[in-house]
């Protein structure tokens, strides 16, 4: 595929076209990579507001009635509903791992086996999370399985 | 609530397969060392198949949610227990073995212990397999996405 990069005169919006005879899936996650880069989502942490790209983020996790966001150190709290951010990042790298876990598959460093059938994913800063055998076929079917 | 019915029934169905074909193979060893002379009417097979189905329902003991391995330790040793329990119990039930005749109940437990690491193995390197395949998808997807 040819890559065009233009100058964009100032003051003119920043534009992205895409030149082809048919979308296929990997058009498709590209627009929705960059999308998702645009996206911003709002998390607190000891009372500070903080604007926080997706793409940074590991995993969202509900505890008790409450979502965290992790990055690769940090966590924030987050207002929305685990399921407002399955929905709202739905078709980027986002899967559901369990039901308390949305965990970013671009942040999976590699995926292993757990005791009784299950899976867990190593994530590249290090930290492990279970996979529930029910959310196995959806990460197979976004994986090309 | 419908796909975690049919993903235990699923893993139930995978396990009792396992498992009887295990079963199978333990009973001709069992009778060959223990009773070769022995003539065996065809109400055994139904009692292999009920022991078998006994031992696989254990697999409905693991949940779908994510749990700690510790409680995964927990819940794999009370499966175990229950396969000992289910084999020694039915096998004394419908007189496979006699228990005053020690070399029978210990034939019986390395059987049982046997079959319980073949079948945890064949389901672990099934995992692993999947596991694998998960990898190599995961490398290509994480190279084909824009950064």
């Amino acid at each position: 595929m040819k890559i065009t990069i233009i100058d964009c005169p100032e003051g003119e919006e920043e534009e992205i076209i895409i030149k082809c005879r048919q979308m296929d899936e990997h058009l498709m996650r590209m627009i929705r990579t960059v999308k998702a880069g645009q996206e911003r989502l709002i998390g607190t942490r000891n009372g500070q507001i903080m604007q926080i790209q997706p793409k940074e983020i590991y995993y969202f996790e509900a505890v008790d009635n409450r979502v965290f966001l992790y990055g690769e150190r940090e966590v924030f709290e987050t207002r929305y509903k685990l399921y407002e951010l399955e929905e709202r990042l739905g078709g980027t790298d986002f899967f559901r791992a369990s039901k308390s876990v949305l965990l970013n598959l671009s942040k999976v460093k590699s995926f292993a086996t757990a005791l009784g059938g299950r899976f867990e994913a190593n994530m590249k800063n290090g930290e492990k999370l279970m996979i529930s055998r029910q959310y196995v076929p959806g990460l197979k079917e976004k994986l090309g399985l | 609530m419908k796909t975690t019915v049919y993903l235990k029934l699923k893993g139930l169905l995978h396990t009792y397969v396992c498992v009887m074909s295990g079963v199978v193979f333990a009973t001709a060893v069992f009778i060959t060392v223990f009773m070769p002379r022995t003539e065996l009417g065809v109400e055994l097979l139904w009692q292999m198949m009920l022991v078998s189905f006994l031992c696989s329902v254990g697999v409905l003991l693991y949940p779908e949610k994510a749990v700690s391995r510790k409680k995964m330790v927990l819940l794999v040793a009370l499966h175990y227990v229950e396969v000992n329990v289910a084999v020694l119990g039915f096998g004394f039930y419908f007189g496979w073995f006699s228990i005053q005749y020690l070399p029978h109940v210990i034939g019986m437990l390395v059987l049982i212990n046997v079959l319980f690491l073949v079948v945890s193995t064949v389901e672990w390197k099934r995992g692993k397999k999947i596991a694998l395949q998960m990898n190599r998808r995961l490398a290509e997807y994480q190279k084909s996405v824009v950064q």
